[in-house]
């Protein structure tokens, strides 16, 4: 019983891991730019063009962030 | 890790094998067609083995993630079109050219991002050292 625990465990573990990497905000930020990108797709707010830079722009900030989040970590 | 990063790739291949064997109509094609590129990559991996263990690891390992986010981000942009109205994939400027811009972009801060970090990791070991 204690065994099947365990592998539980390391299962739900592995795939938390998996998904989400070594750093959550950075997966949860990508998602969230994807999700707003969703909702202006869907008011066709912006014209394809427009939409495709500006997600790709704010996935790069996301990661920017990550980085000087993890940089002041560090520090 | 490797472990992980197969993992990731095997998982890469069926969800490229169902998508292209939803748009052909036939499943069993497209895994056909994966299975052909399955014996051909063992083929050339088996003669290009020697050469390719030379090669640093980390550097594989830099390449492929540089590849993963570069591929990752066109075709999730691609996919929000699923939520427009006509359900049609976001079309980038220039196309599939837009793959090599994310490329450079992704090429140029990648090493900035790793110089950043390793070196205030630096700073912070040597004021533990100090301390």
């Amino acid at each position: 019983m204690r065994r099947a625990g365990s592998l539980a465990r390391s299962f739900v573990s592995f795939w938390i891991d998996f998904v989400l990497g070594e750093d959550w905000r950075l997966a949860g930020g990508v998602v969230l730019a994807l999700a707003v990108g969703a909702l202006l797709a869907a008011g066709e707010v912006l014209s394809d063009s427009a939409l495709a830079v500006a997600v790709a722009a704010a996935i790069l900030l996301v990661l920017i962030a990550s980085v000087l989040a993890g940089v002041r970590r560090q520090g | 890790m490797s472990f992980k990063g197969v993992f990731l790739e095997g998982l890469e291949v069926v969800f490229i094998v169902i998508t292209f064997g939803l748009n052909a109509g036939s499943i069993p094609l497209a895994s056909a067609g994966a299975l052909v590129a399955l014996g051909v990559i063992v083929g050339v991996a088996v003669l290009v083995r020697k050469p390719l263990s030379r090669v640093p690891e980390n550097t594989i390992k830099f390449a492929v993630g540089l590849l993963l986010t570069t591929f990752g981000t066109y075709w999730a942009v691609e996919g929000i079109g699923f939520f427009a109205p006509g359900r049609e994939s976001v079309a980038w400027p220039g196309g599939g050219w837009a793959i090599l811009v994310l490329l450079a972009v992704w090429g140029t801060l990648s090493p900035v991002a790793v110089r950043l970090l390793r070196r205030f990791r630096g700073t912070r070991a040597l004021a533990e050292d100090v301390a």
